[in-house]
């Protein structure tokens, strides 16, 4: 009976709507998870759409404090020979906070190389690289899974740029 | 993971698929509803002189239902009123109307034209027409390789004549190319028509050089990497052009399009073994949603 009931409460403690006590960290196992006091999760990844990447790209981001993170998303992608590679360092702050639901800004530099490969002999192609700026800012849920969804402006010599994007991931 | 991987397969494989390039053919050998229509220019208008300079317009007349404001626009702008080869785009031809639309152009302009419907448009055609007062001679036609588009795919041709200016002979090409292809495939899709092309030549028309990288089959414009790094087709596309010997003196000339504040410059001309001088963008001419741009060929 002890085992059934340490078993749920493992299982109750990995899922999505799981609530972490304040002070208490969570044994599975020889497993500890490494909470804080306030039970915030520490690290986060995920896969994003859309976002900072353009298209798609892959995140993590470390909580500093509550109110602080830092983080990066890099992403790659090709299309008709056209390949972009993006890499986004970012400081998160989230000015209102629950522990588990939270408004975030996110900002920080982006760097984008875009190889245009030839397919033909007389033409050697192109490469560009550059450097802008992005600020983002939305809703995000924190739990055992990460969801974020956000709008975002992107700054650089190509101009301004709206987009939006989504987060999908877990933390640690 | 998997959800990972699922995503990268798929978003990472949704280019635009290229058909097959095809020959040039006799606009002659052309029948049915895309036959090629060429009329020679009024005696009268052809001129006894050739000039030194000969001007050349490139146009995207959108669909040009307003023949005789086409007309009142090029003849009441200096710019296009000396010019004496037009590139025309999107002009239509409806049974119901007197004529196709480039054939009245024409006439109001004085000047002989080929005009080949590149599809079928309603109960009508549409596509490029080549305008001169020079007699039009070898006009033929080539189908560019289709873009499989997710959206509002469409076939698309090059036009190509030789324009007797005296004893000059420009080999002239008319092209208008797919929206929202990349710049990569923007260049496999008109590489046919003007790699090869016979010297001298004039290259112009709706290149459609717009600023983004697309994905997902040409649905999803690459906004911020836009920002970031500037992914403006059109000089992507000069570039090409120079590497297989064209002049490219409309890139400095500025957008030829504006669309909700933005500034595109989506029309060209080049020139290859002839020397030419840019001209400008007509931006008070606005019949149409791009605007005329034009150059000076030296003969």
């Amino acid at each position: 009976m002890r085992t059934g009931t340490a078993l749920i409460a493992a299982v109750m403690a990995l899922g999505v709507g799981a609530t972490v006590p304040h002070a208490e960290p969570i044994t599975v196992g020889k497993t500890v998870t490494k909470t804080r006091p306030d039970g915030l999760r520490r690290h986060a990844a995920y896969v994003e759409l859309l976002g900072k990447g353009g298209m798609y790209g892959v995140g993590y981001d470390y909580a500093l404090y509550p109110r602080l993170a830092v983080g990066g998303t890099a992403s790659f992608v090709a299309v008709d020979g056209e390949h972009t590679t993006s890499v986004s360092p970012y400081l998160a702050f989230y000015p209102l906070h629950t522990r588990r639901h939270r408004w975030f800004v996110q900002g920080g530099p982006q760097i984008v190389h875009l190889a245009r490969t030839s397919p033909i002999p007389e033409w050697p192609g192109l490469t560009q690289t550059g450097l802008g700026g992005e600020v983002s800012s939305g809703y995000e849920l924190r739990s055992r899974v990460l969801f974020r969804v956000f709008a975002m402006g992107t700054v650089g010599k190509g101009g301004i740029s709206p987009w939006l994007g989504l987060s999908l991931g877990v933390t640690l | 993971m998997k959800l990972t991987a699922s995503l990268v397969v798929l978003l990472a494989g949704c280019g635009v698929e290229l058909g097959p390039s095809a020959p040039w053919r006799n606009a002659a050998d052309i029948e049915g509803a895309l036959a090629v229509e060429l009329v020679a220019p009024p005696m009268t208008s052809t001129p006894r002189v050739a000039p030194e300079l000969i001007r050349v317009v490139s146009f995207n007349v959108e669909k040009g239902q307003d023949v005789l404001g086409l007309a009142n626009a090029i003849r009441s702008t200096p710019g296009l009123a000396t010019g004496t080869i037009f590139l025309l785009q999107e002009i239509e031809s409806h049974p119901g109307e007197e004529g196709s639309r480039a054939s009245r152009l024409a006439a109001e302009l004085g000047m002989g034209y080929a005009y080949t419907p590149e599809r079928v448009e309603g109960n009508g055609t549409h596509g490029p027409a080549i305008l001169s007062p020079w007699p039009l001679e070898n006009v033929q036609v080539m189908d560019l390789p289709y873009a499989d588009l997710a959206i509002s795919e469409a076939p698309r041709i090059a036009l190509a004549a030789e324009v007797h200016v005296g004893e000059v002979v420009l080999h002239v090409i008319d092209l208008h190319l797919d929206t929202r292809l990349n710049a990569t495939e923007r260049i496999l899709q008109m590489r046919p028509a003007v790699l090869d092309a016979p010297w001298p030549t004039i290259v112009g028309g709706d290149l459609n050089t717009n600023p983004y990288a697309w994905g997902v089959e040409g649905t999803l414009p690459q906004l911020p990497t836009n920002s970031v790094v500037g992914t403006d087709q059109a000089p992507v596309i000069d570039d090409y052009m120079r590497h297989i010997d064209y002049k490219t003196p409309t890139s400095r000339l500025g957008s030829t399009l504006r669309v909700a504040g933005l500034d595109w410059r989506l029309d060209a001309i080049y020139t290859r073994g002839v020397t030419a001088r840019p001209g400008r963008v007509e931006r008070g001419v606005t019949l149409s949603d791009h605007w005329p741009v034009w150059i000076d060929v030296v003969r």
